[in-house]
């Protein structure tokens, strides 16, 4: 039993060095060919997200505010239409990830979007919808912003979505807690960037 | 160690993966991304597919390495093979198909845990020749695509009353969200292996061969 | 430390492993037939999961990302979860026997328990970036599992008395009760705010 065991182990042993040469180099040439690819959808999605939070941007730059990974969004002729701040907060189920659009001045908010969400569909997973989100558009950035049920009242009040106030609440939290932390760095940085004052015009 | 009489041969492999030892719902393998990716037809389908395709190649090399491998090498290498066809598969997926692989996540590596591939190279690959092994993963793999199917058609359907993201179902339809909700993808499973426990003891029955349990 | 509360609250009981993402299914299929028997798999799961999360969380990190080789990542994950599952055999076979005579016999199935190469992925998936984080989620990930194989255990015992329709028995009526738990599950979903 020893005999062909020991005749056939420098045998093995090449056929698994064979082996895991062959995987080894699938592995890095399908590497090499798709990692552009898949950086590519990464990037454009991204993208997508920023523009959309932010009107008549063009282009963007990634830049970091006082620790904060932000983007500036540019139009075609290089001026700063406004702000993109990614936001994490804890919703009803797991995290919640979301992008608020500021405006050149950083005074405003011009959009949200709920880039991750794992919510109840159908219900927590509604504040996604346009109908939600599109309170926040022109709030104040140093608003106190607050989800508020039908009835409730508050100085800047967030209609919460039927049947996911908590969900909503997260949101509106999220919100109101990363612009507080990024405000002044968005407000000194705005005034350093070259935005024009025709770019400043077009502010709801 | 060559092929004895008794193990099945290509035909009765393939036939035998898709209903009579259906991976999801007679022998209960590969549970995780049968529940999980299944509340649309669209993610069941995508999943079935990379599964099987990981399952073919990987019984194909296994059989090809049958004889060269000693027992407790053989485990290691397995896995190692299999770790390195689902990260192909993933990066295709993930430039191909980005949409798709946001929503698998996490199955898609997990593939490499599947009891089911690692079963079928102990079963079948590791005692018989590449083309029964390529006939046992294309059965193999197809009845667990069948099960995947059957699933997210039932999850999607009234869950969202909807069949590969088209609205099929009267608007009237108030979905069952809970049918794509975790509970929802127990409560499915169950209710099918159920039904296929309650159809194939029923044949049992009718053949009046003599119940072997119970 | 309140974050590391939130984290090991939400692996644990709000996104348990089994009853939300669905993993470690088939040891919570096969072996929580006896509340012994599952809780020795659980303990088993968890002590691999904290040892297995912490070493592919530092090796992606520390090694794989600086190379650029994160490509690799899946082959590396498991690759460490296998050594991980024999040195662990190995220690607790010479070491602790009766430990060993307890729940060795389960270690040799952890190597493929999805619920471990899956909490080493989720680690990065939800973006986790400190050594800490990592140590608190994979352990409260295995005790979130032990939770659910124990109670599943636990209600099969009862089970084994009770008169279940023949094409139910076995796997059917276990993904029934399942389907409960995970419905009794989703009511600790809000309370990490």
């Amino acid at each position: 039993m020893t005999a062909p065991g020991q005749e056939k182990s420098p045998n093995t042993f090449l056929l698994v060095l064979l082996l895991a040469g062959t995987l080894g180099g699938a592995l890095a040439l399908v590497e090499r060919s798709l990692e552009g690819r898949i950086a590519n959808h990464a990037r454009s999605r991204l993208r997508a997200a920023v523009l959309d939070v932010v009107p008549g941007g063009h282009d963007s730059q990634a830049v970091d505010l006082a620790g904060q990974p932000a983007y500036r969004v540019i139009d075609n002729r290089q001026q700063t239409v406004g702000w993109a701040v990614p936001a994490t907060t804890t919703g009803f189920a797991d995290r919640l990830e979301l992008m608020i659009g500021l405006s050149a001045d950083g005074q405003r908010i011009t959009g949200l979007l709920v880039l991750e969400s794992k919510e109840t569909p159908g219900l927590g997973d509604r504040i996604r919808d346009p109908q939600f989100t599109g309170q926040f558009v022109g709030q104040p950035a140093d608003a106190a912003l607050q989800a508020v049920k039908p009835g409730g009242s508050a100085e800047f009040p967030i209609q919460a979505v039927t049947g996911a106030t908590i969900s909503s609440r997260a949101v509106t939290d999220g919100v109101r807690e990363t612009l507080r932390r990024v405000r002044a760095a968005i407000q000194s940085a705005a005034e350093s960037a070259p935005a024009s004052p025709d770019a400043r015009e077009p502010t709801p | 160690m060559n092929t004895p009489a008794s193990l099945p041969g290509a035909g009765q492999r393939f036939t035998q993966g898709l209903l009579p030892e259906n991976p999801v719902f007679r022998q209960l393998l590969g549970m995780c991304p049968t529940l999980a990716v299944t509340n649309s037809v669209a993610g069941a389908l995508t999943m079935g597919l990379a599964t099987g395709l990981v399952l073919v190649s990987s019984n194909l090399i296994t059989s090809l390495l049958r004889r060269q491998l000693q027992p407790h090498l053989r485990i290691l290498v397995y896995t190692l093979t299999i770790a390195s066809l689902v990260t192909i598969a993933d990066r295709f997926l993930a430039a191909f198909l980005p949409e798709m692989s946001r929503l698998l996540g996490p199955y898609v590596p997990l593939i490499i845990v599947n009891c089911l591939i690692i079963s079928r190279a102990e079963v079948c690959a590791s005692k018989q020749g590449p083309w029964v092994a390529l006939w046992d993963g294309l059965g193999q793999g197809g009845g667990f695509l069948l099960g995947l199917l059957a699933m997210g058609t039932v999850r999607e359907l009234l869950g969202a009353g909807s069949l590969l993201g088209w609205r099929v179902l009267p608007a009237a339809w108030e979905n069952w969200v809970i049918m794509v909700l975790p509970a929802g993808g127990f409560l499915t499973l169950g209710a099918l292996i159920a039904v296929v426990n309650w159809y194939v003891q029923r044949r049992e029955q009718a053949r009046g061969s003599e119940p072997d349990h119970g | 430390m309140g974050e590391l509360l939130l984290i090991a609250l939400s692996a644990a009981v709000i996104n348990n492993l089994v009853l939300t993402y669905f993993l470690g299914i088939c040891p919570f299929l096969g072996v929580s037939r006896r509340l012994d028997m599952a809780f020795g798999m659980g303990a088993a799961v968890t002590f691999v999961m904290t040892v297995a999360g912490v070493m592919t969380f530092a090796a992606h990190k520390y090694v794989l990302l600086p190379l650029g080789l994160a490509f690799l990542q899946y082959i590396v994950f498991i690759f460490i979860i296998a050594a991980t599952v024999q040195l662990v055999e190995m220690y607790v076979r010479k070491m602790f026997p009766p430990l060993y005579e307890a729940f060795g016999v389960f270690l040799p199935m952890i190597t493929t328990n999805c619920a471990i190469l899956g909490t080493c992925l989720f680690i990065w998936l939800k973006g986790y970036t400190r050594l800490s984080e990592a140590l608190v989620f994979s352990f409260s990930g295995g005790v979130g599992f032990t939770l659910a194989i124990v109670i599943m255990a636990g209600m099969r015992e009862e089970l084994e008395l009770a008169d279940v329709p023949r094409p139910l028995r076995g796997a059917a009526i276990t993904l029934f009760i399942a389907a409960i738990l995970a419905m009794a599950f989703s009511g600790f979903a809000g309370i990490g705010r």
